[in-house]
Order: structure tokens, then sequence, then C-alpha cells
């Protein structure tokens, strides 16, 4: 998969790049918008991560582009701004999913995945992880061929940990992604234990291995040893 | 008291004054004068009379009208004066006033005293005719006048008012523009406004610019920081001590992240920054909210009662969002475990409530910024200021109350 990420603050694009490469991907960068259209010009991508304030142009007009070029990149834009029309304007134009900087970099994976998904697939995709498998269309879950029912959150945080593998996630990061937004409802996120607790054991019911860690204090992680 | 009332007030008083004490003058004026023509012709007739004695000639009329010359042989009083006699002509008024003459004058018999006389009856008729005419002629004058002011202050004021009323729906964030006018001091007074304006545009501006770039400003690097910390958690090998360090550098990055954002959406509503609006669904709003926080409110156990209904209320999506999310967030986080959390929907109004404890301070209290019941809480505390903002701009009623007996803490808001 070949990403290409146009942020043009320094140290977040190499967090960024990192995080992004850890996960598999191909990427490539441009620190601001003369580079970037350049490269959207020149290159195909699978996914375009847009930062829409850059110091020589707007991150609007290079979705404006991508579109008009009929290009078959999936578009993340994502905004520091906070302005909500900013936005609606992306998803206007024809970018398929938003982020609000500031984001948690687990958050990024897990809506990268399911733009990659939507776009590479048309949806009709699977994913295996181990003795897991996944039809995001269906909504569908089987464990060594058996299937698993589970309610819509537990399916949520399953594809939200599989969209991870092999990272840590904190449990801020997980409390976040389950209620939406910062979780101001809650003084801990304790919340989530009872929550991971039942997902597991419907996974251990089916006889699938334990293969989501706890790590105490920090958070789970999705185990690929 | 308005301008053009005050003035009118004024100049009403002026010109009552200035008519009174003209009608006192002008009767003044004319009593003396119709007098004075009587005076004249009572000296003009003793004159004749007198040429006539002294020629030998007689002039008494033995007709006895008051007004026929008498001569006497007594000696009387000479010179003028007034008197009374008796009126011959109108029963109703037996005595009338006269004006007397009487010389002396020597005649062939000796001096004699001769008296003409005449009627002032006469010259206060042609004073009152005069006064009859005179005084409408001016006062139907004055009338006229006292309209033409009006009408005249009215038309001169017009741009002042038109002003006023301007300046009055004026928010200081654009200039302002002004009717043109003729008039110099109004031409002046509305230059120095729209400058004023101006101003004041540019100060907004340049706040606001500045708020943004200080928001962007500030969020990169937390971004940043968020996202090195969260890469570090992933360093594999990472001593167990360093963990919970971790961690709470990360607890710390996000309370201000919270902060900051709490701070910014106040600052945005404030600024006016909300314009679009649309017919949102807040009992949809508030149906979503409960689904995502499932978990929370499982974990602590909460007895959720909150019947589904409709509540339309015309407003920005994002604010409505930001308004049900921050009041179910309040209820859920300061409901005690166990407790309930109702939301009753009723015409026109949203009602949170949530068991909880006694509060520390009066709850109208809890609507100030960063002001919560627990200090160390990591919340910022800045839910409730957030309700009352947008509250504020759409002109809803907000309330909150703490039952005791239920110990139930319950916020209204009338939309």
């Amino acid at each position: 998969m070949k990403l290409l990420l146009v942020e043009d603050e320094a140290s977040l694009r190499r967090t960024l790049v990192d995080a992004l490469r850890q996960g598999g991907y191909v990427v490539e960068v441009a620190a601001d918008f003369a580079q970037a259209y350049e490269k959207i010009k020149l290159y195909q991508y699978d996914a375009v991560l847009v930062d829409l304030t850059l110091p020589d142009g707007d991150g609007l007009d290079l979705v404006r582009a991508l579109k008009s070029d009929g290009s078959a990149a999936g578009v993340l834009v994502i905004t520091a701004r906070d302005g909500l029309d900013d936005r609606v304007q992306g998803l206007d134009l024809g970018a398929d999913d938003y982020l609000v900087k500031p984001f948690h970099l687990s958050e990024l994976n897990a809506r990268l995945r399911a733009l990659l998904r939507r776009r590479q697939f048309g949806g009709q995709h699977h994913i295996v992880f181990r003795d897991l498998l996944v039809w995001p269309e269906q909504k569908e879950v089987l464990v060594k061929g058996e299937p698993l029912i589970l309610t819509r959150k537990e399916y949520d945080l399953l594809l939200y940990l599989l969209a991870n593998p092999g990272r840590v996630l904190t449990k801020e990061a997980v409390a976040e992604h389950l209620c939406g937004d910062q979780v101001d409802a809650a003084d801990s996120f304790d919340f989530i234990y009872s929550h991971m607790k039942n997902l597991r054991k419907k996974l251990q019911e089916k006889g699938a291995d334990d293969y989501i860690r706890t790590l105490y204090g920090v958070g789970y992680k999705l185990s690929t040893d | 008291m308005k301008l053009l009332t005050q003035q009118n007030r004024f100049y009403l008083v002026g010109t009552l004054l200035l008519f009174a004490l003209g009608s006192v003058g002008l009767y003044a004026v004319l009593g003396y004068e119709f007098r004075h023509e009587v005076d004249q012709d009572l000296r003009a007739e003793a004159r004749l009379l007198t040429a006539r004695l002294r020629a030998g000639q007689t002039v008494a009329d033995a007709d006895g009208l008051p007004t026929s010359p008498t001569l006497s042989a007594h000696p009387g009083l000479s010179g003028l004066r007034d008197t009374l006699l008796v009126n011959p002509y109108d029963s109703a008024h037996p005595l009338a006033p006269y004006r007397a003459l009487t010389v002396r004058v020597i005649t062939a018999a000796g001096p004699r005293w001769l008296t003409v006389r005449r009627s002032l009856l006469e010259a206060e008729d042609a004073r009152e005719i005069t006064l009859g005419v005179m005084l409408p002629l001016m006062g139907g004058l004055l009338v006229a006048l006292l309209g033409l002011n009006r009408w005249l202050s009215r038309r001169v004021w017009r741009p002042l008012n038109q002003t006023v009323a301007q300046l009055r729906d004026y928010d200081g964030h654009r200039p302002l523009a002004l009717a043109p006018t003729d008039i110099d001091e109004f031409a002046i007074l509305h230059r120095t406004l729209e400058e004023m304006s101006q101003r004041l545009g540019h100060e907004y501006e340049a706040l606001r610019e500045f708020t943004e770039n200080a928001a962007h400003e500030t969020r990169t690097p937390l971004a940043i920081l968020q996202a090195r910390l969260e890469q570090l958690v992933q360093v594999p090998g990472l001593p167990l001590p360093a963990r919970p360090l971790l961690v709470d550098a990360l607890g710390g990055v996000s309370r201000l992240l919270r902060l900051y954002q709490g701070l910014t959406l106040l600052s945005k509503i404030e600024n006016g920054q909300f314009a679009g609006q649309q017919l949102v669904d807040l009992g949809a709003l508030v149906v979503a909210r409960f689904t995502q926080l499932e978990e929370v409110i499982a974990d602590k156990q909460l007895q959720v009662n909150a019947p589904s209904a409709a509540l339309w209320v015309s407003m920005h999506p994002a604010l409505a969002e930001s308004l049900v999310h921050n009041l179910l967030n309040n209820a859920v986080r300061h409901g005690l475990p166990g407790g309930q959390v109702a939301v009753m929907i009723s015409e026109r109004k949203l009602v949170v409530s949530n068991t909880g404890m006694v509060p520390e301070a009066a709850p109208e209290l809890f609507f100030q910024r960063f002001r919560k019941n627990d200090a160390a809480s990591a919340s910022p505390g800045l839910g409730l200021s957030i309700v009352q903002q947008i509250a504020r701009l759409y002109g809803f009623d907000v309330s909150y109350i703490f039952e005791s007996a239920a110990s139930l803490h319950v916020l209204t808001v009338k939309v």
C-alpha cells in the first residue's frame, strides 16, 4: 500500500511516517502544497493523507485536484482547525474521512484500514488474523470457521484491535475510540476493562488463542507472536 | 427624555410666556392710546367752546345727556379726570365710565367753569374688538410656528436617529456604513464613527486571527507531544517502571488538549463564529450519546431513564452536539455509582437529572469556568460554561437546581 502524507509540521510528519511504516505502508511525504501537488500529479497512491492548513496553500485544493483527476486514491483529511465547516467542505469535495488533530495513531490506523478496505476492495475484503476471519462488509466474525456473535460495540473494538496488530493501545485511545470523543463523562478509563474482558471471554469460548494482551497500567495489545 | 420632546417643551413654554406678555402689553398700549385719543378730543372741544363763550355765544345744551357740555358758575377743579355718570342708554349698567375736562373761562359775566365729557365705553369697546382680532391671530401664528418647529426639528434630527438605531445594532466586528448626510455636524459625526468602527473591526480581526494562530500553534506541539509519547510506548523492551511515567505524561497532554478545546470552543461561541443554523433533533443526539457512553454507564451501574422523544431546535449542528454531550457527560460523570440518570424531553424543554452528592457550592456557581466540585478532577470544569454559553447564543434558558430530598441534580434547558 502506497500512501502520500501531506503535513507541514516536520516533527509530526516524522512521527506519522514512523507509525505508518510500522503499520506496513510505503509512505511518501510532502512538506507543503507545491510538493504535494507535484506528487499527486505524477504518481498514483492508494491513499492520500492531507493536512488542510499548509503554509503555501489550502489542503482542500489538493482534494479538489485529486477528484478532478479522477484519482482512485482514498482521501483522509487531517485538520488542525476545529472548524466544522472545513470538515464538511472536505467531505463534500470527496474526502473519504477526516481526523481532527491531535489524534491517536491507533485511531489513524483504524480509519486508514477502513478507508482502504472500502476503496480497494469495494468492501469485499476479509481480514485474517491467526485463527480469526472477519468479513467487514457483513460484520461477520469467524473463529476457526465458527461464527462468533458480538455486540456492535464488541465488534467495533475487535476491528480496532485488528487495525493495530502489535501496537500498544493506550486505555485512553481505546476509550476515545469507543466514546467518540474526549471521554469527559468518566473519571477513569477503567470502564474499558470489563468491556475488553467480555470480548476476550467470547473469543476464548470459541477456542481462540488469547492474543489480546493487557499491559498493566498502560493498555492493551493485539499480540502478533 | 427625547431630544425632540425636550426642545418642543422649551419652545412651548417660551412661546406661551411670550404670548402672555404680548397680550398684556397689547392690552395696556391699546388702553393708553384710546384714552389719549379721548383726551385730545376733549381738549379740542374745550378749545372750541371756550372760543364761543368768549365771543359771547352760549354753549350749554339743555338736552341733559351726559356728553353735553355744562357751564357752571361754581368754581370746580380744572383739568382731566375719570368719572362715573348715570348711563341713560343702558339700564343694565346704570353707571358708565366717562372722561371729563373742566376749564376756567373768563366770560363777560365773569369766570365760568366749562366741563366737557366723553364716554369711555366706546374706547373700551374698540380695545376689546382690537384684542378680539389680534389675540387669535397671534395665537394661531404661534401654534403654526410651534408645528413648523416640530416638523423642522424632526427633519433635522432624523439622520441622528438613524445613526443611533444603526449604532444600537452594531456588533463591533465590521466597519459601519452610515447614510450620507449634507449636515456638516452629522457628516463629521458619521466620519468619526466610521473611523472608530474601522479601528474596532481591525482590532476584532486581529484578535480573531491571533486566537486562531495561537490555537494552531498550541495544538501542533501538543499533537507532536501526544504522537511522540504514543510512539515511545511502542518501543520494544521498554523498562517496566517507565510505563506509568509515560501514561501519566500522556494523561497530562490530554488534559491540556481538553482544556484547550474547551476554551477555543468558548471563545468561538463568544465571537459568533458559529453562524449557520439548521433543524437538529436533540432527542436523537441524546440517544446517540447514550449509546456511545454505554460502557461507562455499565461500569458505573447507572440506571438510565430516557424515553425517546424528539425535540427539534434550529441551531448549529456542532453546537447542538456539544450541548447534548456536555449535559450527558456531566450527568454520567457526576452520577453516583448505582444511581439514576434521567433525560426528560417535553414541549420545548430538555431536563437532565442525576442522583449525586450534595454540591459544595450553590449550583448556579458551576456555570463559572473552571468551577468543579472536585478540585482534583481531571476535567477542566468547562462543561457547564459551554452549555450556558451555547444557551445564551440561542436565547435558551438554563437552570441548575439541587433537590436535596431526592439528592437530585437537575439541569433544565428551555429552548
